[in-house]
């Protein structure tokens, strides 16, 4: 496990990283003194376990909770036992109170395991579409949108420009598992980061004006919002 | 109050001098074996690093680097009257005590935190903190011998 930790007191990141020396399976990737240091880190490396100070200046452990996206599982540390109940509201896996003695780190380290174990797969980031005979392989970065046409839909990409393949949107929809593809309308599902602007009941992308019927709009707006 | 604090902190001093005198080998170990002083919280420090003696060091260590700034640092705060700050430090403060077995010493300071909180940097709130103070060097001398006997043992 890749473990990154987040604390502004020296003494408590010093210990926490000889604890995690010590578990054959943990792999300290970063350290960090405060939060924003900690969330620009999770934009460039892979991490699977935060071990994240709650009590900390300007960004502190929760509002990082709050604000991150897609973020690894979490085990907050903190010297006030007033938090937990808060803490636990974020679903976090664990919650130690500090000092934190050396059995107790491993109980989390262990429910850490065993929620990876159980956890849903990684989101996919690509995809092999069927086409013409041949499966071909398209990395989910580069669809812009899904098109419905009849019995057929169109990945519309940014490498290939179109290719069509003999699928229900409903279909596809239930196979691509990324948060960044939303169905916006029974015809269309886009990709989220592929889009230019949004109007009222439309939205753009690469040029092409695509519609977003009433009942998607809401689940749209939620997801641009914490984007 | 203050006499009961001054009374605990002469019966420590007096249990430091005689523990000093004494060898630090519990009744179940063998003669080879560390075992953290009775000045200290015994009794935590082994929960906290088990026989993890170098963990134990570094700690030790650091936390003697770092507390005369972290000192300093409260009291610039409480001379500027920064309660916020005051009491987030204290908080933050409290637990790395306990780290080098002086617990007694962390519900001082969970004390302290908690008047700042209700009674901010009042008159109450500053003797407290200012007892704290005054108790700080024997402990800190205390820290120090500690960390001189782990060392002292590991590089045996």
């Amino acid at each position: 496990m890749r473990c990154l930790i987040v604390d502004d007191d020296e003494l408590a990141r010093k210990s926490m990283e000889m604890m995690c020396e010590k578990v054959e399976d943990l792999t300290v990737v970063g350290v960090c003194e405060n939060g924003i240091e900690a969330l620009n880190l999770l934009r460039r490396q892979d991490v699977d376990l935060l071990l994240l100070d709650i009590d900390m200046p300007e960004l502190s452990g929760i509002d990082l909770v709050k604000t991150a996206q897609d973020l690894p599982q979490v085990i907050f540390t903190t010297s006030m036992k007033d938090y937990a109940l808060e803490a636990f509201e974020y679903k976090v896996t664990d919650y130690l109170h500090k000092p934190i003695t050396f059995s107790r780190f491993l109980k989390a380290i262990e429910r850490a395991r065993e929620v990876m174990g159980k956890r849903a797969p990684k989101e996919m980031d690509e995809i092999f579409v069927k086409t013409d005979g041949r499966l071909i392989r398209l990395e989910l970065k580069d669809i812009l949108y899904i098109e419905s046409i009849g019995d057929y839909v169109v990945f519309h990409t940014e490498k290939t420009n179109k290719l069509i393949v003999h699928s229900t949107l409903k279909n596809i929809d239930a196979r691509i598992n990324n948060s960044k593809f939303l169905k916006v309308h029974r015809s269309y599902i886009v990709n989220l980061s592929k889009i230019v602007d949004i109007e009222e009941s439309t939205l753009v992308i690469k040029d092409k004006v695509i519609p977003i019927s009433r009942a998607h709009k809401p689940v749209l707006m939620n997801y641009i919002r914490t984007l | 109050m203050w006499e009961e604090l001054s009374l605990r902190f002469q019966i420590q001093l007096a249990m430091q001098k005689q523990h000093q005198a004494q060898p630090h080998f519990s009744s179940r170990s063998s003669p080879d074996e560390f075992t953290f002083s009775q000045n200290l919280d015994q009794a935590h420090l082994l929960m906290i690093y088990e026989d993890d003696l170098e963990r134990a060091s570094a700690i030790f260590g650091i936390f003697l680097d770092g507390i005369g700034k972290e000192m300093n640092g409260l009291e610039e705060q409480l001379a500027a009257g920064d309660t916020t700050e005051f009491v987030r430090k204290v908080h933050k403060m409290a637990p790395n005590f306990a780290m080098v077995g002086l617990t007694e010493a962390t519900e001082e300071l969970f004390a302290i935190e908690k008047e700042g909180k209700t009674a901010g940097l009042s008159a109450k709130t500053r003797q407290l903190f200012s007892t704290f103070g005054t108790r700080l060097d024997a402990r800190l001398a205390l820290v120090r011998d500690e960390l001189a006997r782990i060392k002292n043992y590991l590089n045996k």
